[in-house]
């Protein structure tokens, strides 16, 4: 036998191809066994191969990088994949970065959450503005200034909209998720191009603007690396009428499928309409179109988020309870022409529902949907628990959809102040005492086996004693670990700095990020071992919640 | 039928399409073209040669997978690996390794894809100082260094 024939001698290449095998834990644990091992597990082949592997297995997609795959180095490849799993890390008391946002006009009427989202990579908000405009707010300077930000233009108010026109809804949706939104982007784990449907309506008697437009992203070839982004509104993908509405809220869009609440006082509708875009382009508010519908409900229907294979998640807020249902409404909804006022379906049974007593369901913050192990997934917080629900993809009858509770804890009443991605979540929560922050994490099962010992967690952190002080809207975004925040008002931006933030850009930051696991680490050990009090650095130890593992 | 000649000077006469399933050879074949010439194999011994002709034998007649195909490319993640091959690659340690240096040698994707599969199903859930007892590997980091590497990979590990 040849010398060689021991794993410690086999060439790096080869252990490289037995490293890439593991999951991430162990791959971590194998760099600590000897030199080459070490060696093999920092090839830039292994984390691509990493990734590859393991998107829609143990990594819920889309998963993002800071460049395309094929561009980024050994370390981005290494950081992105770690920061899904980070632990958090919020410096208490909280450094808040708050800006001024600069408009021509202020706005006087207040915003619902889908008048903002955030940009995956957490360098832009998109705002629409009660102008009936869509306004970019570019964060990237944000953590060295504290100056003005400008909400720049980027898609105007619909050319037949009354320049008097004030206190339009404007509602925002992005697509970044499916196939046909994202093109390239899939394959490259980099977004490149999304989809955004805008609606936009002046007042029940004037139709309401239906859009969907391309918005590319792109690094500017001057300054690639500094992983600062532009944007720019592409195709105008479709344009239509609908009919007028009172009040919008909820507002999803998946691959050609837009799916919008409509509710009016008279003739009195309360419905959900869905759409293929594709038919409706150039549609006037009276021309035929062909539209599933949710009919007419009791209830103000309030969050909706289209998911892949033709299902559809629908919260219901009803005085006393609140009702989570998902249709397949391709084979369950009822098809009407008519436009919502004058279609006169009857109300559908729910294919699959789950009723909350009495606790209200934080529809706002429910994660976006991944497809993992051909099943689908959202995470969905209530105010006394967190709950997986997972539906599988080819079940158009819904009979094997699970919904389980993860974390029995107490989150935010406050929907619009919390922010759930698929394995960590932070909001912000009133209590009589003041104002907490709270951060979650948890992961599914199937995900891969975590760090021995691994549980899900929420954890609370005293940050304000004004009970009064306003909570905006919060966003987080787990691709660049960035928690945003803006005002009802679109008046000024706060960014927080979290865990492995700074390691949007891996090489000159990690130290920064050693540090704050040593003062963690201490913080940790403080509370586990029931001191309370002062820890290094005179953060305020929070109270922790934890959660027994199940 | 083509002939193998190993380091220890081993003849061996193979099928074609038994031995087609490497890549090296097959890519060979093609080049030279028919030949009594026997092929040296000079990184492969007699004892290993048998035991890679047993796995091209048993997957005789099953299609080649396509050349530039990576199969980590492919999204296969699981550590699965089909009874047949578990039971062939129930050797001990230095075959195993031998088997993952012969088919890398000889180009065979499937069987070097199952060889680092059944190594990292050993690994799976183990400490480094079990693995490094298992495989029989020195410790060659200093202490310092060490204790450096397991700080840089608990700094975004979930608790």
């Amino acid at each position: 036998m040849s010398p060689t024939a021991a794993l410690a001698a086999l060439p790096v290449e080869l252990l490289s191809l037995i490293v890439q095998e593991l999951e991430l834990e162990d791959l971590l644990n194998s760099r600590v066994v000897c030199k080459s091992m070490y060696v093999a597990s920092q090839s830039r082949q292994v984390w691509s191969s990493f990734i590859r592997k393991n998107l829609g297995t143990t990594i819920p997609p889309p998963f993002f990088l800071p460049k395309p795959i094929q561009e980024c180095s050994q370390a981005e490849l290494e950081s992105s994949i770690r920061r899904l799993d980070a632990d958090w890390d919020l410096k208490i008391p909280l450094q808040m970065n708050k800006i001024p946002i600069v408009k021509e006009e202020p706005t006087t009427d207040r915003l619902l959450g889908t008048s903002f989202c955030v940009i995956p990579g957490g360098q832009f908000v998109l705002a629409g503005l009660c102008d009936g405009s869509v306004r970019t707010v570019d964060l990237s300077g944000s953590l060295v200034s504290t100056s003005n930000v400008p909400a720049s233009l980027l898609i105007p108010p619909p050319a037949t909209l009354p320049v008097t026109a004030r206190a339009v809804q404007v509602r925002l949706a992005m697509d970044y998720i499916s196939e046909e939104a994202l093109g390239e982007s899939r394959e490259s784990c980099y977004l490149s191009q999304f989809n955004l449907a805008t609606i936009v309506c002046e007042d029940e008697s004037s139709s309401s603007h239906v859009d969907v437009w391309r918005i590319h992203l792109s690094r500017p070839e001057t300054d690639g690396t500094s992983g600062v982004h532009v944007i720019k509104v592409g195709e105008h993908l479709c344009s239509y009428m609908e009919s007028p509405t009172d009040y919008l809220r909820g507002l999803s869009l998946y691959g050609n499928i837009i799916a919008y609440s409509m509710e009016l006082e008279s003739p009195p509708t309360n419905c959900i309409v869905i759409v293929d875009w594709h038919d409706a382009d150039a549609k006037k508010e009276d021309d035929e179109l062909l539209r599933w519908y949710i009919p007419d409900s009791p209830i103000k229907l309030q969050t909706i988020h289209l998911l892949p294979g033709d299902h559809i998640f629908v919260e219901n807020n009803m005085p006393l309870e609140t009702v989570a249902a998902v249709y397949n409404w391709r084979l369950r909804c009822p098809t009407s022409t008519l436009p919502p006022s004058r279609q006169n379906l009857n109300r559908i049974p729910h294919p699959w529902s789950q009723s909350l007593s009495s606790s209200d369901i934080s529809g706002f913050a429910i994660s976006h949907p991944v497809i993992m192990n051909d099943t689908i997934r959202l995470v969905v917080p209530t105010i006394e628990a967190l709950y997986f629900l997972t539906i599988p993809m080819d079940d158009h009858d819904l009979e094997a959809v699970q919904f389980e509770e993860v974390l029995a804890t107490t989150f935010s009443a406050n929907q619009s102040a919390q922010s759930f991605g698929n394995r960590r979540a932070v909001g912000i929560d009133h209590t009589s005492d003041g104002i907490d922050i709270f951060t979650a994490q948890y992961r599914f099962k199937e995900d891969g086996i975590p760090k021995k010992g691994y549980r899900p967690t929420c954890q609370r952190h005293p940050y304000s004693s004004d009970p009064r002080e306003s909570i905006p809207y919060l966003f987080f975004d787990q691709f660049s670990n960035r928690i945003i925040q803006i005002d009802e008002y679109a008046s000024y931006v706060v960014t927080l700095p979290s865990h492995a933030f700074h390691s949007i850009n891996p090489k000159g930051t990690t130290e920064t990020d050693r540090t704050n696991l040593r003062s963690e680490v201490t913080a940790e050990t403080a509370s586990e071992s029931g001191e309370s009090g002062h820890v290094e650095g005179g953060a305020i130890a929070g109270y922790e919640q934890e959660v027994a593992d199940r | 039928m083509v002939l193998l000649l190993t380091s220890d000077n081993e003849m061996f006469s193979v099928a074609e399409d038994v031995i087609k399933r490497s890549a090296y050879i097959k890519n060979m074949l093609e080049d030279v073209g028919e030949s009594d010439l026997p092929i040296p194999l000079p990184n492969v011994e007699s004892n290993v040669l048998v035991k890679i002709l047993e796995y091209c034998e048993h997957y005789r007649g099953e299609p080649l997978p396509a050349s530039d195909v990576d199969p980590a490319e492919i999204g296969d993640r699981s550590l699965d690996i089909a009874d047949w091959d578990q039971k062939y690659m129930a050797v001990d340690q230095e075959m195993l390794f031998e088997i993952i240096l012969a088919a890398n040698y000889l180009d065979i994707k499937s069987l070097l894809d199952v060889g680092c599969k059944t190594v990292a199903k050993m690994m799976k859930g183990k400490s480094s100082e079990e693995i490094r007892t298992l495989f029989n590997i020195a410790n060659d980091f200093t202490p310092e260094e060490e204790a450096q590497i397991r700080k840089e990979n608990a700094w975004a590990e979930c608790r």
